[in-house]
């Protein structure tokens, strides 16, 4: 137990590291001095790659080819910023002829303001796809992505910042960290079993009513997690989210309800979490919410580090080690073991330091494979990429970045004596966000394409408006129609502005046939410029 | 009947699908072609009877009360200002704000006897429109969504399952939960208006080039290891082009319909609403939910305040637009095919606050079915004199969905699959209520 310097102290009886600790010495990562304390460790990317291949029983030869610089720059930047590069990020970066250019594009991205964003928006899908809406009032999550976007940023350890959401009180619009507890109205049951699946994987809210099925959980131990939350409470005004208020009810206790008759009086129940860490009863709101929070983002808890690896990974590789990303419990039998260990035990090692586990897999071989592109790849599921769908708000911000997508607001309407609860209005983030977002922790077959969305992409009057190549229009279209003369150059800029790169010569000359076809170039080039933002590749990462 | 016959024509790709293979019994799924046309034709037939029936559900969103509808209390305290009239059926009477419903009444069937343990509109509003208690654990899907899911075969240009008119608080709907967004409503908010997207704004020409330019560059993706995010895309853009290019959007234009019979249903957006359902219907779409909530105010007829103002006044809406959607349904031979149901999340309290309100109240609240079977000039169930609790033949929500999926031909006990793999039955418990049928 050497690895984790605070695992002796009896909390959680059931970790062991041990089979990590094996794979990180075997790859002579064993730095740790024996006075318990990690010295900086590391985990590289050709060390990932090592353990890839050992796990995934492959040979470096039956591994796909590594991605080209322009596939390299889209995938990443869509990971990473949440949209494809700009023609001129691509160009500058294709011109950058060093060998750790991929390195370079990397740290840049995870130095940019639009990483933080893109994150929290992932983190804020997260939690709320899964917030039943109130009665009366719209939950609006813009401030907790700023808040979180902030964190994400300054790189702050995910485990301070899962503590802050968890024990936070006040109002969102002056703590937007309150976010979580206080869009789940406080509700006991809810935030236990939210709290355990959105931060460690784990599905326990089956254990509500029974004892689950698969995994070790006892219904005791649901109401435990939730009596943890029995003293907060959430006030829900009326219409406006950011009024809603977290704070300390001053008394009472959890009972957890009788089965076998709910009218009766139930049990008190003590709070504790999974690993049998407890709490006295009559304790503050605040002193149980930071107790939570203290054993569920802690180095120690089995789960913590080990969820949130599984769900970047997930996203970055387009599958989890255990699908759905939600569900890491003992009845959930995972892929790539040995690799998702030495990530995790990394991941804690390094202080929760989330750039640095980004960094070691965008950077690792595993990650910039090509996609399966013949059948022999079926057999080897692991010797290929995978493509991912983008997510709601990573749509919009590739509309923005390929055609210039205004994001209009309408006005707000004020609540009337009878009309009480006017909806806020929707910008053209929230459709498309709207209309193309799906739940995070679902697993990616149980994704799919819709009709609305087809709908948007087909027919939508705003994006239809930056399709117009007329030259009065000022449309990213026109302007690059009217600098560039040359058909062949114009269809090339085409390609780069909305998929980030050259078209295959194939593509170009379906291109240039449909543009001789018409008479009316414009007219072509409209055509053009609709069939990309239409084709499967605009959504999807590959 | 038209609906039948384009289901014929619009059939499409029976092989491999689930309803299908499931009528064929597990043989089949070995090959279909070794299967003569004549047993495919017979096991079409069988399928598309099933399939031929439709249900528009009138959704009376905020809880009616029970006094003031279908189930008046004449001589008791808590009856109010409203008097009961007679109907079409000697000895079945309604509150008064109904006339032209009362006229039906040989075609209806008055369930007047529901009894549900929730209260309150969210919670309700869940177990009554999925037939399943409200837990975290699950999102249940409405029973739109089990339809459209069953009809998924049929492969209409239209969609499934239409929806119109606005819930009266966004927050509180319910929606293909664990079935996810494939099996969602198709949403008008307004009656004779389209949704925006759904109106190409080029010409059906200049769409078709775009398509199929998109298709041809979307090969080098499939060929590069795109090939199942390509044929994904296909698919949905092969189902969106049939239906923003079908004629059959012409279904939503109500200017097509004499003006004095969308008079009859009155020019509200419930009534023109109900006009709208049985275009839809006539169309082949299986499921249409036409949302009353009174258009004025966002109470709908969650009437705790001012509730002999105001259920006059959404009586007055939805009477004239039930009663000649029923008219108009069976003039045309649809209504033998078509389930309509009037409802709403409970019924009232019975006591009546000072300003003529009444609280929510969920024993021995109404329910309306005719079409499809049922037959009509019966009440079924009863309160007591003063309509404080049911005094005879009780019904759940659970025995209300299962007659549903009766009716619909669907298999209550079927089970679907969540995304985490859980299965779950269409409909837990509950019995058919055969008396609607003989």
């Amino acid at each position: 137990m050497m690895f984790l310097p605070h695992s002796n102290h009896g909390r959680y009886a059931g970790f062991s590291p041990i089979a990590s600790t094996l794979v990180l010495c075997l790859i002579g990562l064993c730095r740790l001095t024996a006075a318990d304390e990690p010295t900086s460790p590391v985990l590289t990317a050709v060390q990932l790659d090592l353990l890839y291949l050992e796990t995934a029983q492959l040979e470096d030869a039956d591994l796909a080819d590594v991605v080209t610089d322009e596939q390299f720059l889209r995938r990443v930047s869509l990971d990473l910023i949440g949209r494809q590069p700009t023609p001129d990020e691509l160009a500058n970066y294709l011109l950058d002829g060093s060998e750790t250019k991929r390195q370079a594009a990397t740290e840049r991205l995870l130095g940019s303001p639009e990483f933080g964003g893109n994150w929290a928006s992932y983190w804020s899908d997260v939690i709320g796809y899964r917030v039943p809406p109130p009665e009366l009032t719209f939950l609006d999550y813009t401030l907790f992505e700023q808040w979180l976007a902030g964190r994400i940023n300054q790189n702050a350890p995910w485990d301070e910042t899962v503590r802050a959401i968890l024990s936070a009180s006040g109002k969102v619009k002056d703590r937007p960290e309150v976010t979580f507890v206080g869009f789940h109205g406080a509700d006991t049951t809810r935030l236990a079993s939210e709290t355990a699946r959105v931060f460690l994987s784990l599905q326990v809210g089956c254990a509500q009513c029974h004892d689950h099925p698969f995994d070790e959980w006892k219904r005791e131990q649901f109401h435990e997690l939730a009596a943890y939350f029995v003293r907060a409470s959430a006030k829900m005004p009326w219409n406006d989210s950011g009024e809603i208020e977290v704070k300390d009810k001053g008394k009472g206790e959890y009972e957890m309800p009788n089965v076998a008759d709910p009218s009766k009086k139930g049990t008190m129940m003590v709070p504790a979490f999974l690993t049998g860490a407890k709490l006295e009863t009559g304790k503050s709101d605040l002193e149980r919410r930071t107790e939570l929070a203290m054993v569920v983002a802690h180095r120690d808890n089995p789960w913590f580090a080990k969820a949130y690896v599984n769900r970047v990974w997930a996203r970055l590789m387009g599958r989890g080690f255990y699908e759905p990303v939600d569900d890491i419990g003992a009845g959930n039998e995972p892929q790539l073991r040995g690799v998702h260990q030495p990530l995790t035990a990394y991941f804690i090692a390094s202080g929760f330091d989330a750039k640095s586990l980004f960094r070691v897999i965008v950077n690792s071989r595993a990650y910039q494979q090509r996609l399966a592109d013949n059948p022999s790849f079926a057999e080897k599921p692991f010797a290929a990429g995978r493509t991912t769908k983008l997510r709601g708000d990573e749509v919009f911000q590739s509309l923005v970045t390929a055609i210039d997508l205004p994001n209009v607001t309408p006005p707000k309407t004020a609540p009337t004596k009878d009309i009480r609860f006017p909806p806020p209005p929707k910008s053209t983030k929230d459709v498309v966000s709207e209309v193309f977002g799906f739940d995070p922790s679902l697993r990616p077959e149980d994704v799919s394409r819709t009709l609305g969305q087809a709908m948007l992409l087909m027919n939508n009057d705003q994006l239809q408006a930056q399709i117009n190549a007329k030259p009065d229009k000022g449309t990213a279209l026109s302007k690059l129609l009217s600098t560039e003369s040359d058909n062949a150059k114009a269809v090339s800029k085409l390609f780069q502005l909305v998929l980030a790169r050259q078209p295959s010569d194939s593509e170009a000359k379906i291109a240039l046939e449909h543009v001789s076809s018409l008479s009316n170039r414009g007219e072509a080039f409209e055509d053009l410029l609709w069939s990309l933002i239409n084709s499967a590749e605009f959504t999807t990462k590959r | 009947m038209t609906s039948l016959l384009d289901l014929t024509v619009n059939r499409a790709g029976l092989t491999g699908r689930r309803e299908f293979l499931a009528t064929l019994g597990a043989g089949a799924s070995a090959g279909v072609l070794t299967l003569g046309w004549r047993d495919l034709l017979v096991a079409q037939a069988a399928e598309l009877q099933r399939h031929g029936k439709s249900m528009i559900l009138l959704w009376m969103d905020g809880g009616p009360s029970q006094f003031d509808t279908f189930n008046p209390k004449v001589g008791s305290p808590n009856q109010g200002p409203a008097r009961a009239i007679s109907t079409s059926v000697a000895g079945v009477q309604f509150a008064d704000f109904w006339p032209q419903t009362a006229m039906m009444m040989d075609k209806l069937a008055v369930i007047r006897s529901m009894r549900s343990p929730e209260a309150e509109h969210d919670r309700a509003i869940t177990h009554v429109r999925t037939g399943y208690p409200p837990t975290p654990a699950l999102r249940f899907p409405t029973f739109g969504s089990l339809v459209a899911r069953d009809r998924e075969i049929l492969d209409l240009e239209l969609p499934a399952f239409v929806r119109i008119g606005k819930p009266r608080i966004k927050t509180r709907d319910v929606d293909a939960g664990v079935l996810g967004v494939k099996y969602s409503s198709f949403n008008v908010d307004e009656a004779g208006r389209l949704p925006p997207n759904v109106r190409p704004v080029v010409s059906p020409e200049t769409l078709r080039r775009r398509l199929a330019l998109a298709d041809r560059l979307d090969s080098q993706f499939s060929a590069t290891g795109g090939a199942k995010e390509v044929a994904d895309k296909k698919s949905i853009y092969d189902r969106t082009a049939r239906f923003v290019l079908s004629p059959r959007l012409e279904t939503f234009d109500l200017e097509r319909e004499p003006a004095p019979l969308r008079d009859a249903y009155g020019r509200t957006n419930f009534g023109q609403g109900c006009l709208l359902a049985r275009r839809l219907v006539e169309q082949g779409v299986s499921f249409v939910e036409v949302i009353s909530t009174g258009d004025r105010n966002d109470a709908g007829w969650d009437t705790h305040n001012n509730g002999f103002r105001d259920t006059p006044y959404l009586a007055a809406e939805v009477d004239p637009a039930y009663s000649t959607l029923i008219t108009d349904l069976a003039d045309r031979g649809m209504l033998e095919n078509t389930l309509v149901v009037w409802m709403g999340e409970f019924g009232r309290t019975p006591k009546i606050k000072p300003d003529g309100g009444r609280d929510h109240y969920a024993k021995g609240w109404p329910v309306v079915l005719a079409g499809a079977g049922v037959r009509g000039g019966q009440v079924i169930g009863a309160t007591d004199a003063d309509g404080i609790d049911v005094t005879d033949r009780a019904i759940s929500v659970a025995d209300l969905c299962r007659t549903f999926c009766h009716v619909m031909g669907m298999k209550p006990d079927e089970e679907y699959r969540t995304t985490d793999n859980r299965p779950v039955k269409l409909v837990d418990g509950g019995s058919v209520i055969d008396e609607l049928f003989t």
